[in-house]
């Protein structure tokens, strides 16, 4: 029945949504052209349903999809003049990788990895943990934020991935041990 | 806009051209090609602009742009003239509403829906009024369902029993197997055994491998009565195992075979013989018992897919069972029923103190009766709901007969009326007398009678908790009891398989939409409340 398949089909949506926004902000930095394209890989999605092989995790081939409509809009962009890098396959398919380890569980695990995050912030120093904060949350460029604390951009780039490393490890670290926890 | 981590050519290994998506910033073209970094970098851009954001709307919109495609236009951003990403994401669905198929009229009347709900949502959230209508909602819920088969997954101590019987099972079942010795080693018992407590633990799948595996064994059984015996109790277990799981179009239809099973062996038992009851209404009381619960099932599931018709059909079929039953009994016992007389009729002119024979069908005709108040509360003819609940309430209630647990589904039901009328001490009472009767029934011939299952229980929960916070929304219990019914139910869920998961889930999405909405309110509520000025903090 289609109000059936709608029903399961929000209910999916619900539950992957934040994940698969997060995989394509990965790789789209356009925060609006990220949001269309999740809303148009769920449209394929609803599209591919019966294609759906229940034995693989549904995120997993979500992000599938996901990966084609990223190296799809990089084609357009490109073929529109834009002066966009295309990103191979192989890169965008090490980043999904990247993400089956930062969200291990099947279904909505994306509040765990979200609250590991959260707590993971809270353990940076208190200069690295301002400068993904002004960088993520306020939106600024390493190069203004150098300005303002007086450091080079170079340094406030340095600081800003071993930040995220840092939290990678942390997070992963933590998922581990929630999953050996049950 | 964000510095993201810049993508090396891993290829030739040499240093990736700049990055130069006039929308992207600057980038460090030094640091080398990382897929951890890449996926930080999404999770942090995700944390800071789209957690903390209202998911509901966001899953709706997708959703509205699933149910608005019809495959004859493609999407562009470009074609929307609408700034802003949230606008332009309502406008997308506005005007994918009105391009699909429901024309221009159509279309308009839900951009003022759309523009009323939004102003409603961001003003001020659910005004008192929208949000007593959200909770009267309740009361006319559909039936959910729920089997008391789960285990309450924080039970330690259960959950250990259930594991250590799946183990006894298995290798009992290997034995009956092996042995090809009927009589001693019924292979049905341990089976039942093993499914039932894998079912018990929430462990679905391997639940149904197991009973698809009987019903197969069962159908190659050569004794007629022991085939139908395991057949039908096979049919049953799956339907009710399907509907536990919220696959209902499955679970109907092992009702209907299991349904057609168990009349064709009742009618095979007694006509051959067989049966020691050989009074002429004997098969008739067989029937009513017997199909009557599998028949308010049917009757429960198709309403719960919206077909009343069907639902009323199914219904008024048990009750055609149970009246021939009682009428051949008056007839029996030389009483002269004028036709038409009613069935709680028929059932008063039979009863006499003592006579332990009629307990079961006059238990049945008040669950009859029970099942109809449901229908009548989903069709919302309240008036008739509740006089129906009061007419049950005057036949008895004889606990070892009550599989079905009428000291708990009754209140239930008072419970769900009330919460629909927005009476809501009334239904606070019948809140709390269903909380009382949650225990087993003890009962000297059966003093082993279950208590309410976990999933019933949440429902009182989350019904409870809904009215305490219209009650009082600064009781903390409210949104407590709520969160817990959604916490169990999602707990349960994590068994599940994906898609089956989702299947199970869909029927509780009401549950966790009503408490974000109530969450929702209460926040704004709150902020609404407090002071603004100075003067007014200081009480002036």
């Amino acid at each position: 029945m289609v109000r059936d398949r709608v029903q399961i089909f929000e209910i999916l949506v619900r539950e992957h949504e934040l994940a698969l926004m997060a995989f394509v902000r990965s790789c789209i930095y356009d925060s609006g052209a990220a949001e269309d394209l999740v809303q148009e890989t769920f449209l394929a999605a609803w599209r591919q349903l019966t294609e759906y092989d229940e034995s693989t995790p549904f995120a997993h081939w979500l992000r599938g999809i996901a990966k084609n409509k990223i190296l799809a809009h990089y084609r357009n962009s490109a073929t529109a003049g834009r002066h966009v890098r295309i990103l191979d396959p192989a890169t965008i398919a090490a980043v999904a990788d990247e993400f089956e380890r930062l969200i291990p569980r099947r279904g909505d695990a994306m509040a765990e990895t979200l609250g590991a995050l959260e707590e993971c912030l809270a353990a940076l120093s208190a200069f690295d943990h301002e400068v993904v904060r002004r960088v993520y949350h306020h939106g600024q460029t390493c190069r203004g934020i150098a300005d303002q604390l007086g450091k080079t951009a170079d340094a406030i780039r340095k600081r800003l991935q071993r930040a995220r490393a840092q939290l990678r490890d942390c997070i992963v670290g933590k998922l581990k041990t929630e999953l050996a926890n049950g | 806009m964000v510095d993201p981590p810049h993508a090396h050519d891993r290829s030739t290994g040499s240093p990736p051209p700049a990055f130069h998506d006039p929308g992207a910033p600057e980038t460090d073209s030094a640091e080398p090609f990382d897929p951890r970094q890449w996926a930080v970098h999404g999770l942090l851009c995700t944390f800071f602009d789209h957690a903390g954001r209202d998911r509901t709307r966001r899953v709706q919109t997708i959703v509205d742009q699933v149910t608005g495609d019809t495959g004859r236009f493609t999407l562009s951003a470009d074609s929307l003239s609408v700034r802003g990403t949230a606008a332009r994401r309502v406008g997308r669905a506005f005007l994918l509403h009105l391009r699909s198929r429901r024309g221009a009229l159509t279309g308009l009347a839900t951009a003022a829906s759309v523009l009323i709900g939004l102003m409603l949502l961001w003003s001020n959230g659910y005004g008192g009024h929208a949000l007593a209508q959200d909770i009267r909602a309740f009361g006319f819920a559909p039936p959910l369902l729920i089997e008391s088969v789960c285990l309450n997954p924080n039970d330690k101590a259960a959950i250990r029993d259930a594991e250590q019987a799946v183990t006894e099972a298995q290798v009992e079942l290997q034995i009956a197997l092996a042995i090809d010795d009927r009589e001693e080693h019924d292979p049905w018992i341990p089976w039942t055994k093993l499914y039932r407590n894998l079912r018990s633990l929430g462990r679905w799948d391997e639940a149904l491998a197991e009973m698809h595996q009987a019903l197969a064994f069962a159908k190659e059984i050569n004794t007629r009565r022991q085939r139908y015996t395991f057949y039908e109790m096979c049919l049953t277990d799956l339907g009710r195992t399907y509907q536990a799981i919220g696959d209902y179009e499955t679970a109907l239809t092992y009702h209907r075979q299991s349904l057609a099973a168990a009349r064709d062996y009742q009618e095979w038992f007694y006509r051959t013989g067989r049966a020691p009851d050989h009074r002429p209404q004997a098969l008739d009381l067989r029937l009513a018992v017997a199909l009557a619960p599998r028949l308010w099932l049917l009757s429960m599931l198709t309403a719960t897919q919206g077909d009343m018709q069907s639902a009323w059909t199914y219904h008024s079929q048990a009750g055609d069972l149970l009246t021939r039953f009682f009428e051949k009994e008056c007839h029996y016992r030389s009483l002269d029923p004028a036709p038409g007389t009613s069935l709680v009729e028929l059932c008063r002119l039979v009863m006499v103190d003592d006579d332990t024979d009629l307990e079961s069908p006059v238990v049945k005709i008040r669950e009859h009766l029970v099942y109809q108040t449901r229908l009548l509360r989903v069709a919302r003819d309240l008036d008739a709901a509740e006089q129906t609940l009061a007419l049950a309430a005057t036949l008895p209630d004889y606990p070892f007969a009550d599989e079905s647990r009428l000291d708990f589904n009754e209140p239930m039901e008072r419970l769900r009326i009330a919460i629909a009328r927005g009476h809501f001490p009334a239904a606070l009472l019948a809140a709390n007398e269903a909380a009382q009767n949650t225990a087993p029934r003890h009962f000297e011939q059966h003093p082993d009678h279950p208590p309410i299952g976990v999933l019933p229980r949440a429902e009182l929960h989350l019904l409870r908790g809904v009215v305490l916070d219209a009650v009082n929304p600064d009781d903390p219990r409210g949104m407590n009891s709520i969160e817990s019914a959604i916490e169990l139910v999602q707990k349960l869920g994590e068994a599940l398989p994906e898609v089956r998961r989702a299947q199970f889930l869909r029927r509780f999405a009401d549950w966790e939409d009503a408490s974000e909405r109530l969450a929702r309110s209460k926040r704004i509520e709150r902020r609404s409340r407090k002071p603004s000025t100075p003067n007014e903090r200081n009480g002036g």
